[in-house]
């Protein structure tokens, strides 16, 4: 998987708008253009929401298809973006509740996945230190991870983080604080 | 390095980029350990460095698509409520003289495709093995194929079918066969169409896959793919194509899957 770094091509407001009104009528190019440039983020929150590809590529695609059918009926009450992450966060966890109960974890094929982040031993390069950041990272408790995830995939504010989870700023900097803290005593142990 | 106080943020930038020496590390990780405070400077430092945006899949916008395209459209109903009620009335005569029609008794071939189209089923069962407690209309409805039906498991010598669920993935509904020998698995999925699998990721999701060793498709024309990993083989039937059923196609994929 690239990094994408600051290749990624955000839509000024008044293009976004005009997605935003082409997709509540149902024009595919406008539904292109908001994937186009939503994919990435998209893709990279429910990456460290989920840990895993190909679950972060179908809440992807989930996420599209609840946005495109629910478009029609955003009022523009919150931010176009607030409500995009709302639809994520419960995407993820929806598709998480899922596949943690049903698939991966009660599955006799599944058992012997790995549910722990990497020994020293087996971080050899910065690809897999990558892994174990994100492993950490959805290892993490819900109400802990989707901060981490807003913060430092999206670069969002205490403010942005409180409006998507419904939360004062000072609870998100809290939960921030203490989710610092268990990343570095997990992460310790992949860090030489 | 003896660390009495918080550690300045340079020491802990140098600690995650790896700069320091084992001596200098070790001292660092030990207060860490210790002091919440530096714990949570290290803990934003190190998620800075590391956290970045990654490029998703070129296939997911496909995959939308198709989704959208199988998806019922909704318009407005034009009907009244008599209208309903005579249109409702209609479809229970010709869906009950149907069902007299084309029974299980006249060993229709079962259609999984169909099957999966068709009906809603829960997307997850509490106890998915029992799908005949879960699934009973399922199972009525055909004895041909009832996956946990003694009299039609898709049988493949030397494996045993060990597990059988059915998955909601992207909106749509898979069968998942999990057949093991002891010391060989192998899983069979059968999805209506192409989106939900992708070789690419599987073996993503796969973490004791060393990569694809064996890909081919089994029937071309079908859409029926084998690849094999390592350690476990799998078979994809990709059901968007009605001649692909439960007949004797699904059974010359399950005589040849291993």
């Amino acid at each position: 998987m690239a990094g994408l770094g600051a290749e990624i091509r955000v839509l000024k407001t008044s293009e976004e708008d005009d997605a935003i009104e082409g997709c509540r009528r149902g024009d595919p190019d406008a539904q292109r253009r908001l994937f186009d440039d939503y994919q990435h983020r998209i893709f990279s929150i429910a990456l460290y929401l989920s840990s895993n590809a190909a679950d972060a590529a179908e809440i992807t695609q989930d996420v599209f298809l609840k946005v495109f059918a629910s478009l029609p009926q955003f009022r523009g009450e919150a931010k176009f973006e607030t409500w995009l992450y709302s639809i994520v966060a419960n995407t993820a966890r929806d598709h998480g509740r899922r596949l943690r109960s049903f698939l991966f974890r009660d599955s006799a094929f599944w058992r012997s996945r790995p549910d722990r982040v990497p020994s020293v031993e087996e971080q050899h390069d910065q690809h897999q230190v990558d892994e174990a950041v994100r492993s950490a990272v959805a290892s993490l408790p819900e109400k802990l991870r989707l901060p981490v995830v807003l913060r430092y995939v999206e670069d969002l504010s205490y403010g942005e983080i409180g409006e998507v989870m419904n939360l004062p700023p000072g609870t998100v900097a809290a939960r921030l604080s203490r989710a610092h803290a268990l990343l570095a005593r997990k992460l310790e142990r992949v860090r030489r | 390095m003896k660390i009495d106080n918080h550690i300045n943020r340079d020491l802990l930038v140098a600690h995650a980029q790896r700069h320091l020496n084992q001596p200098d590390a070790s001292a660092v990780s030990a207060h860490l350990r210790d002091c919440n405070s530096c714990a949570d400077d290290y803990g934003s430092i190190l998620l800075k460095l590391r956290v970045k945006r990654v490029a998703a899949p070129e296939w997911i916008w496909q995959g939308i698509r198709t989704a959208m395209e199988e998806r019922p459209q909704r318009r407005p109903s034009r009907f009244g409520l008599w209208q309903s009620l005579a249109v409702a009335a209609l479809i229970l005569v010709v869906g009950t003289t149907g069902y007299f029609h084309f029974r299980p008794d006249r060993a229709q071939p079962f259609d999984v495709g169909q099957y999966l189209y068709a009906l809603e089923v829960e997307s997850s069962a509490p106890n998915p093995v029992n799908m005949r407690a879960h699934f009973p209309g399922f199972l009525a409805y055909d004895r041909q194929l009832a996956l946990s039906d003694s009299q039609f498991q898709p049988q493949v010598q030397g494996y045993r079918l060990i597990e059988q669920r059915i998955l909601k993935s992207g909106g749509i509904q898979v069968v998942q066969l999990l057949y093991d020998s002891g010391g060989d698995s192998f899983i069979v999925f059968i999805a209506p169409r192409k989106v939900i699998f992708n070789f690419g990721l599987f073996k993503l999701v796969d973490d004791e896959a060393q990569g694809i060793t064996c890909r081919r498709a089994l029937c071309p024309r079908q859409d029926i793919y084998q690849f094999t990993t390592a350690k476990r083989k799998y078979v994809f039937v990709h059901k968007h194509n009605p001649s692909v059923g439960a007949g004797p196609l699904f059974a010359e994929l399950m005589r040849t899957a291993p």
